[in-house]
């Protein structure tokens, strides 16, 4: 007697490690051993291709008569890093819009890590305090970081006053601050189903949503989801005081997760309409179509450029080109349609509503927990 | 499983003829094969424990001293109550309700003469063939209270016969909603523990029991569930752990519902704001390893002392078969229906979603497309690149976690007392903190100096192992239980080292075992959402990262097909891998020769 040996066990496990080690060399075209990927993020990469125009020449519709020689020489060193990290919250479309454009004038290449602003923002402060140096630019509604710049190793954003950035003179006041720029504006929309309400339906205020017929209707983005989105609450809360909050929800008031589940549910008739909402998020959805109360406010991402970024040169010339129209385009325009702060005449982009009130992320940032309180959450 | 010995014959010694002299091992009586394993175990528990002390430490320990803040805190976060509340209460409901019917099914597979056959094989694996978050938005696709697909056709039927419904009548975003998922989710660990209890049962106790005048129900009642104890407190047990840390149900149904829970708090405060709230989640995360703890010593009181329930011993094991007639196909119909709540119905609803340009309760076929699936598979380089990191990934997870859990609990079993259960604990300590707790404390160890793993798939595959650890740890423990002690003696004494007894002996009869452990463990890997989210770049991007990323960004066809394409993907392993088990048990059967493994009663 004796138990005879088994190849197969040992057959098996070892086809099964072979295939990993086949499928991670497959895989690993950009994910590779652990060391390469340290170096790599350490040293920059050296760009694969000289970029074939003349930095100068790139700049289409630039304003550059006395600037040229000093961009020229970023827009060469940058070409030298050959990348650029960006960490943002915006929409994935314009993570590509970005890195499309600005591989197409530059030839230097865009990663984009893309989060919520809260992950974003929180991924790139374990990274500072880890002293893992990483992103180049971060883009986040959690404008605490930039304001509130006092980290032990220092401020964790470059102060851009002192960068020369040609157009950071002339950008609005609105939407530029020391260590960081309001590149885009978002504004807070009504997003309605045009199947479950009629256009004669439709409310004029936000103050008008407590009203009995919207009972059970109505979805509302959750305000912990981002600072952007709380500060809509602490609006509301100035303008109409809490008992507009509490009215809300005992209207019967369904919240969702963010507003982009909700756009998708109020298309497929879930909900009559979701708020606050945006453009972008309703792309592509036929039956739904956005409604512009009498007075909003909006999302406002603001970014900054890291005074530890792995690629401070290509880090200063994308906060620069964000700065031009193609930048502003590539943020503002298709399929995005938000608005630009510094021009009128981009293509798909969106003006400002008429009725625009600036946002307060900062105080609602620190207040999510209580308008969800408020709305019945906890 | 049921491996039959067949008995020596008489005269033959048992030993295998290639003996030869017994060797002295250079470390007396230890083995290097026990030596290996405690080096392991030593490792591990470095790698779970350092990175949880140090975040701890970081927590509680400013430069003035030792601070209680974050305890204060915590217990002062709004609604904290009622999400612990919520949690708690989950877990009995749905523990208790899938402790019953997965013994039930468990109970029909074995005990019964309606066997399952691939039916009761794929059960315990059901709802691991789609993640968790691939499973709750296909029910969400089928039973939102308006555009639900199962809602429009129940309303539609309705319809005809006169019967006018406004909403529902289904709504997945409620507690019964919430509850029917998590039970889905947690019979198949009831049904595999509740099987192998079942299995070892000597079915001589309950053939004693019929012979003298019992009947069915009382001899199950009396003999049967006192047997299956041990069983029944570490499923019981085991739902806890894997109950606490579910994020994906919680946080696709239980905002929308308005059930706040733990877990979904907890990664709120970690991710879901800036500044997070570290101090107050590592509180919230103690919290949960006390209830962990607890359910623990509840277990231990309840199981007794080990190797009280019946073990595979050297001797033929019949079992006694429950004849249930026509009722068999009742049965086999309730476990088809559960398989297809758990696996056809939220496949059915991605699938639908997926082919539509956005979720629209009015299908009609003519704007059906695959655009959805060209956009994740072929536009989206993203989404390509993380299906193939996250099989890849799965791959050497599933296989590091196996190998590292089994060394680990042999070790633990040879070496005893408080050793052993230290390396117990060490498995199943990672299952008390929140894979996020986890995903954090791995960032503020590993990702800097001077290992500066930040980004990198090393960090992201320990990370998976460390996390996934405890449910590795339940399905070797399962194979591991069966194998009484008997058979190790047996071999030490024909002069077999532990190296060779574990390779010859233990490693054989284990391999179904293992087998699962090895598909339940790759299959968490791939599905994981919360430390991919925390730890996945755009260098390594995976699956749960993306899917995350598509839910915020939320086109719904884009997250159905992703969702669809991922469950494709785990479904082929996990049915490869029960094949082959199953062609590996039906071929050791074979070679036992006669002895049936099957006697009629």
């Amino acid at each position: 007697m004796g138990i005879r040996k088994r190849k197969t066990p040992a057959t098996w496990i070892a086809v099964l490690l072979a295939s990993a080690l086949v499928l991670a060399s497959c895989g690993s075209d950009d994910t590779t051993e652990p060391e390469e990927e340290a170096e790599a993020t350490e040293t920059g990469e050296e760009p694969e291709e000289e970029a074939a125009p003349d930095g100068a020449e790139g700049e289409e519709g630039e304003d550059a008569a006395e600037s040229d020689d000093p961009m020229a020489d970023l827009i060469a060193a940058a070409q030298e890093e050959g990348t650029v990290m960006l960490y943002t919250a915006w929409v994935a479309a314009a993570g590509d819009n970005i890195r499309e454009a600005f591989a197409e004038q530059y030839g230097i290449d865009v990663q984009v890590l893309r989060l919520a602003s809260s992950a974003v923002t929180s991924r790139f402060a374990e990274e500072e305090e880890s002293q893992v140096y990483v992103a180049d630019v971060l883009a986040t509604s959690n404008i605490d970081v930039f304001r509130q710049d006092e980290s032990e190793n220092g401020p964790l954003f470059v102060d851009l006053a002192e960068e020369d950035l040609p157009l950071y003179g002339e950008w609005p006041d609105c939407c530029k601050n020391p260590r960081s720029m309001g590149y885009t504006i978002t504004p807070m929309t009504f997003a309605y189903n045009t199947d479950l309400i009629s256009e004669d339906e439709l409310p004029q205020s936000w103050s008008d949503l407590t009203d009995p017929k919207w009972a059970g209707r109505l979805a509302a983005s959750d305000p912990r989801s981002t600072a952007g989105t709380a500060a809509f609450y602490e609006m509301m809360i100035q303008e109409e005081g809490e008992q507009w909050l509490q009215d809300l929800a005992a209207n019967d008031l369904t919240v969702v997760d963010s507003v982009a589940p909700g756009a998708q549910q109020v298309a497929a008739g879930e909900f009559a309409a979701v708020f606050p909402a945006n453009d972008g998020h309703i792309a592509g959805l036929d039956t739904v179509a956005s409604h512009e109360m009498e007075w909003t406010s909006g999302w406002l991402v603001e970014a900054g450029l890291a005074q530890n970024a792995p690629h401070p040169n290509a880090g200063r010339l994308l906060m620069h080109w964000l700065m031009t129209e193609e930048g502003q385009a590539a943020l503002n325009g298709p399929p995005i349609h938000r608005v630009s702060p510094m021009y009128d005449d981009i293509e798909g982009a969106i003006p400002l509503p008429a009725g625009f009130r600036s946002p307060d992320p900062l105080t609602a940032g620190q207040k999510m927990d209580e308008y969800a309180a408020l709305l019945g959450l906890n | 499983m049921s491996t039959v010995l067949q008995r020596p014959e008489a005269g033959r010694a048992p030993v295998e003829p290639n003996a030869g002299p017994r060797r002295r091992s250079p470390f007396g009586h230890r083995s290097v094969f026990t030596g290996v394993g405690a080096l392991v175990a030593i490792t591990m528990a470095l790698l779970v424990f350092t990175p949880v002390t140090l975040m701890i430490y970081r927590a509680f320990v400013t430069p003035e001293g030792i601070s209680l803040a974050p305890f204060q805190n915590a217990l002062e976060l709004r609604g904290i109550g009622s999400s612990i509340r919520n949690s708690i209460v989950v877990l009995i409901v749905a523990g208790t309700l899938a402790t019953t019917i997965g013994t039930a099914f468990a109970w029909l597979n074995e005990r019964t003469d309606a066997r399952l056959g691939l039916l009761g094989d794929v059960l315990p694996l059901a709802p691991l063939l789609l993640p968790k978050v691939a499973m709750s938005i296909g029910w969400v696709f089928l039973a939102a209270p308006q555009a639900g697909f199962l809602n429009v056709i129940i309303r539609k039927i309705a319809a005809v016969f006169g019967i006018v419904i406004e909403t529902g009548p289904l709504d997945i975003f409620t507690w019964p909603g919430l509850i029917f998922l998590f039970t889905m989710d947690f019979i198949p660990f009831a049904f595999l523990v509740m099987a192998t209890g079942f299995r070892n049962l000597d079915p001589a106790l309950e053939e004693a029991s019929r012979v003298s005048g019992a009947s069915r129900w009382t001899t199950f009642r009396k003999v049967s569930l006192p047997a299956i104890r041990p069983a029944l407190g570490a499923s019981a047990f085991f739902m806890v752990i894997a109950g606490l840390s579910v994020f994906s149900i919680p946080t696709i149904i239980g905002t929308q519902a308005g059930i706040p829970m733990l877990s979904v708090r907890i990664v709120r405060l970690l991710r879901g704001q800036y500044p997070p709230q570290i101090g107050e989640a590592v509180v919230l995360s103690l919290l949960m390893l006390s209830i962990i703890g607890l359910a623990w010593c509840i277990q231990h009181l309840i199981a007794g002392k080990r190797g009280r329930s019946s073990t595979i011993g050297g001797k033929a094991i019949g079992t006694s078969q429950f004849q249930l007639g026509r009722w068999r196909w009742v049965a086999i119909g309730i476990v088809g229906l559960f398989l297809s709540f758990t696996i056809v119905f939220p496949i059915i609803g991605l699938v639908w979603v997926s082919l539509q340009p956005f979720w629209h309760p009015d299908f009609n076929l003519s704007s059906a497309s695959f655009e959805a699936y060209d956009v994740v598979l072929r536009q989206n380089r993203m989404t390509l690149d993380a299906l193939k990191n996250s099989v890849t990934y799965g791959i050497i997870g599933a296989t590091v976690g196996v190998s590292i859990t089994t060394l680990m609990l042999v070790t633990a079993r040879r070496v005893r007392g408080t050793s052993s259960k230290l390396i117990e604990g060490t498995i199943r300590i990672p299952s008390g903190l929140s894979n996020i707790v986890i995903a954090v404390s791995f960032i503020a160890v590993f990702a800097g100096p001077p290992l500066r793993l930040s980004g990198t798939a090393l960090l992201l595959i320990l990370a998976y192992v460390v996390v996934y650890m405890p449910h590795g740890g339940i399905s070797v423990e399962s194979a591991l239980r069966q194998i009484g002690t008997d058979l190790e003696e047996a071999s030490a004494i024909a002069g077999a080292g532990k190296g060779r007894t574990f390779a010859k002996v233990q490693l054989p009869l284990m391999l179904m075992g293992l087998g699962a452990g090895w598909a339940f463990l790759f299959v968490y890997i791939v599905g994981d959402l919360t430390a991919s989210a925390m730890l996945a770049s755009s260098q390594t991007p995976v699956i749960g990262f993306v899917v995350l990323d598509i839910w915020e960004n939320a086109i719904f066809p884009h997250l159905a097909a992703l969702s669809a394409v991922v469950t494709l993907l785990t479904s082929t392993v996990v049915l490869t891998v029960l094949h082959l088990t199953r062609r590996q048990r039906r071929r050791s059967l074979k070679r036992q020769g006669g002895v049936a493994t099957t006697t009629p009663s």
